[in-house]
């Protein structure tokens, strides 16, 4: 998990090394951060605000950052600190028993999804999974955290972060199927999968 | 299994697909470089509450030196607090040099010095010219009156530079005073006067007496500097008011 980093790298010694160590550590991660934010939020406008201020915010507590641990992944915490933030100020998330409710109505099912569904729709299914469940997705399948990182960075049980994981990947799969259908692809279609 | 790795992996692609846009890492790391301060670190953090605390602790010092003393009251406490801790005659020229002339907004352009002279009387119109010739040539005068301070008259000149002010305290002697009565010992003697010297905060005083007058030179000058202009004022004044006295 940790970035390997030698021990001269594991003290923190301010101004021009930090500006470094934080071009070295952090920016890399710029693309990620971009990406996720663009995903819950739906918005790549806000999604530029946000991740400038997940590197801003970065940047003000950099000294605090203890080298060697994961940067990436304090990144992705901060990242939902900003957005937890800012998501009553923009728009409302769908609560938890909404959620529910959704995937009690969608859970039928499943079926395969074909393989001629194109990135766009791909994450136009993505997106419309409720947020909560999303989130986890977004951080196990795509950024590969493990369950345990992925349940600091939420601030949740280990447990939960298993069970959205399960249950987002159930209603993606579904939402993938709903498309397949408009666009013709049958069951047998389906079958070819992902 | 297989199938949801591959789900996983169009995924990640379709995710992948979205591309920060090369302007924002440029625009992130111009507001960095513009926040490099965080670095300063605790001293960063406390640096208004130093602030602040230097602003009150200054306050505090400055009005009990006596700056900031906006009331009349305020005022008198403090020429109350200062006068305490000099011996009783002394308070008399420094009670009125701090009354009328540390509280005293005096104005930029001070007036000419005959509208001075129109303000004394007759009797001590001249020690204007005697406090002008031996003043420092920096000087100006920016006040000479006569006045009056808790029913006592004086009169009074002050003279100011860019960094100090002084006045020359006169008044006639009342009920018997002298420094010699008050028990008090000359610092020196010039010309034959007997000179008497105390100082208390920033201030200086050197005081002498003629038969029925005490005189005061009171200024935040050093010391020395203050005792010098009054052993360079103390004949000529002795002499204009020995003349009074006749």
């Amino acid at each position: 998990m940790a970035d390997d980093l030698s021990q001269a790298e594991a003290h923190w010694v301010p101004d021009r090394y930090a500006c470094e160590r934080f071009e070295l550590e952090a920016m890399p991660h710029l693309n990620d951060i971009y990406r996720t934010a663009t995903r819950i939020l739906g918005d790549r406008s806000r999604a530029e605000d946000v991740a400038q201020e997940v590197y801003l915010q970065a940047w003000r507590s950099f000294e605090r950052f203890e080298p060697g641990t994961n940067c990436r992944a304090w990144l992705f915490k901060i990242l939902f600190h900003c957005v937890n933030h800012h998501r009553r100020k923009w728009f409302r998330f769908p609560l938890l028993k909404e959620t529910e409710e959704f995937i009690e109505a969608n859970l039928a099912a499943p079926e395969p999804v074909p393989e001629h569904l194109t990135d766009q729709d791909i994450l136009a299914a993505l997106d419309r999974i409720p947020a909560d469940f999303r989130v986890v997705v977004l951080l196990v399948d795509v950024e590969e955290f493990a369950y345990k990182e992925a349940a600091e960075i939420l601030s949740i049980p280990i447990g939960t972060v298993m069970s959205r994981l399960s249950r987002g990947r159930k209603i993606l799969k579904d939402q993938l199927a709903d498309v397949a259908r408009s666009y013709g692809f049958g069951n047998s279609a389906g079958r070819e999968g992902l | 299994m297989s199938e949801r790795r591959e789900m996983n992996a169009r995924l990640k692609a379709a995710v992948a697909s979205e591309q920060a846009p090369p302007y924002l890492e440029t625009r992130i790391r111009a507001r960095i470089r513009e926040r490099r301060r965080p670095f300063l670190g605790v001293a960063w953090k406390i640096t208004p509450v130093a602030t602040a605390l230097a602003v009150c602790v200054g306050g505090v010092i400055a009005y009990q030196l006596g700056h900031l003393r906006l009331t009349t009251s305020s005022q008198e406490s403090y020429i109350v607090s200062v006068s305490n801790q000099v011996a009783t005659l002394m308070r008399v020229g420094l009670g009125d040099h701090i009354h009328c002339s540390v509280f005293r907004k005096f104005p930029k352009n001070p007036p000419a010095i005959e509208e001075f002279l129109t303000k004394m009387t007759p009797e001590y119109a001249g020690l204007i010219p005697i406090v002008r010739k031996q003043a420092p040539a920096d000087y100006r005068m920016m006040l000479a009156h006569e006045c009056r301070y808790r029913s006592r008259k004086f009169v009074h000149l002050s003279l100011k530079n860019e960094s100090s002010l002084l006045s020359l305290v006169i008044t006639r002697k009342a009920g018997g005073e002298s420094f010699r009565t008050e028990d008090m010992l000359p610092a020196l003697t010039h010309a034959g006067i007997p000179m008497y010297r105390t100082g208390v905060q920033r201030f200086q005083m050197t005081a002498f007496e003629t038969r029925d007058h005490l005189v005061y030179l009171v200024s935040d000058l050093p010391k020395q500097q203050n005792t010098d202009l009054m052993l360079a004022l103390a004949p000529d004044l002795d002499n204009f008011l020995g003349k009074l006295e006749l």
